[in-house]
């Protein structure tokens, strides 16, 4: 995989892997090579939903200044 | 008077008849819970917390009361004022009059002036292109949500009950702010900076979070009055400059206000907010689960295959050879038939050859040929005389005959004469 790719193009390239895949008809070869790259992407996806999760912080207008200030 | 048929005999009694026009009006839908308008003119509270005035425009006019506690008087109105008011009419027998028993009332004149202000920014909004730009897209799983809505707010709660149902521990930023009166403007702008600023990443590193992706400005449903801040056009170019996409939920399905016509999507309501943006995580990690599931299926078979074809291919190649072997042991056989047939044919050819050699040497044998009337001379030594030239006279020589042979001296040597 090149540079940062979207959740949203990993979730449609893994849809194209998994139906191409599942076509059948390639080589041994190709079809590690798919595998490995849909298991990147699933990866990529699920970091993305670790990514989502974290602290929650309720604040004041004035504390989320002094926040950014500070 | 057709009415007055109805009554069997003589004069009616006032307070009968009074009693008739309330009955009769009161009846009639038309007269109740009607909306009026009218100018205010000699409003008093009494001391029994009730409060009078007279509704009036240059045609008419008819007192009214608002009961205590019946319904909110705005400060803003008092004499003079243009109200909308919603009504019923009530007769006051002891004193055969009129009264309108208030249930709403509302001063027409901010009203009206806040709705053309409304339009002349929604025109301007229209002409400079801001409600025709193209709209942020809202992130597929937003890192980082500043929600930015009334602290302590019941739409603030719905909210946070929706995320924790949806996606528990979804990372957020609530902003309090006020969302009524003076000043919420100028709140929500200040939240909507401040959430600007979070997207900056040197910010977001220094707080110590992602960077924010997704802003939802919310409000609860409310009198148009109330929510009259999301009209404004602070608040609405605030919107339009957020480099992050915003959510504007405000009050109910059927409130749209400005801020709803220039964000990057409109929610119906704060909880509507939610769930256009934030996933059920379940689904998605559903969805990850089957995607898995599939992706190693189509693998572990397609290796399968592989397997059976190297199987086969195993037991075919174990065969080749023996096939291979047979095939050359026929081929073996095969030459050694025509080797032994063609040695046979060479072995035939050979024997008639020799016989026929045999018989020629047979009848070229000297014997034969002495038989014939030959006869040999040799020299005493056994040297075949084939030349006159090897002989001298005087000497010894051998002649063999067929039957038997003879010694013989050399009298005399004639020579053939040389041609």
């Amino acid at each position: 995989m090149s540079e940062k790719i979207s959740y949203n193009e990993a979730v449609s390239r893994l849809e194209i892997i998994v139906s191409e895949l599942e076509r059948g008809g390639k080589s041994l070869d190709e079809t590690l090579a798919m595998f490995e790259e849909g298991a990147a992407l699933l990866k990529v996806c699920q970091s993305e939903l670790d990514a989502a999760e974290g602290r929650l912080a309720e604040l004041s207008l004035e504390e989320i200044n002094s926040q950014i200030e500070g | 008077m057709s009415r007055g048929a109805e009554v069997t005999t003589g004069p009616i009694p006032i307070g009968q008849f009074v009693a008739l026009v309330k009955s009769t009006l009161k009846r009639d839908p038309l007269f109740q819970h009607q909306v009026l308008k009218g100018e205010v003119s000699g409003m008093k509270m009494a001391r029994s917390g009730h409060t009078y005035f007279d509704l009036r425009d240059d045609q008419g006019q008819m007192s009214c009361a608002i009961w205590k506690n019946r319904c909110h008087v705005d400060n803003s109105i008092k004499d003079g004022s243009e109200v909308v008011i919603t009504a019923s009419i009530d007769v006051y027998a002891p004193r055969g009059s009129m009264t309108l028993s208030v249930e709403k009332i509302e001063p027409v004149s901010t009203i009206g002036a806040l709705e053309e202000t409304r339009r002349k920014l929604v025109s301007a909004l229209r002409d400079d292109g801001s409600l025709d730009r193209t709209r942020l897209q809202i992130p597929p799983i937003p890192k980082h949500i500043v929600i930015i809505t009334g602290a302590n707010s019941a739409a603030l709660s719905d909210m946070q009950r929706l995320i924790e149902n949806r996606w528990p521990g979804l990372r957020r930023t609530i902003i309090g702010v006020t969302v009524q009166g003076d000043g919420a403007a100028s709140n929500i702008c200040q939240a909507l900076a401040a959430a600007r600023e979070m997207n900056k990443p040197e910010i977001a590193k220094k707080l110590q979070r992602p960077v924010v992706d997704l802003i939802i400005v919310a409000r609860g449903g409310g009198s148009a009055e109330d929510l009259w801040t999301f009209n404004l056009e602070a608040v609405a170019r605030a919107i339009i400059a957020s480099p992050v996409p915003v959510i504007s939920a405000i009050g109910h399905e059927s409130d749209i206000l400005v801020s709803d016509l220039v964000a990057d999507i409109r929610a119906s309501t704060p909880s509507n907010a939610i769930e256009r943006c934030v996933p059920e995580k379940n689904d998605i990690l559903m969805w990850f689960d089957e995607i898995e599931g599939r992706l190693e299926n189509s693998v572990l078979r397609r290796f399968g295959e592989s397997r059976q074809h190297l199987i086969s291919l195993t037991a075919r190649l174990r065969l080749a050879p023996l096939a291979g072997l047979s095939k050359a042991k026929d081929k073996l056989n095969g030459m050694k038939m025509r080797i032994n047939s063609s040695s046979q044919q060479m072995l035939s050819a050979e024997k008639s050859r020799l016989v026929r050699m045999e018989t020629i040497l047979q009848s070229s044998h000297p014997k034969r040929v002495l038989e014939r009337g030959y006869s040999m001379a040799q020299t005493k030594d056994g040297e075949i005389l084939s030349s006159v030239k090897n002989i001298t006279s005087g000497q010894e020589i051998n002649i063999t005959f067929a039957d038997g042979s003879a010694f013989a001296d050399i009298t005399k040597i004639i020579e053939d004469d040389e041609k």
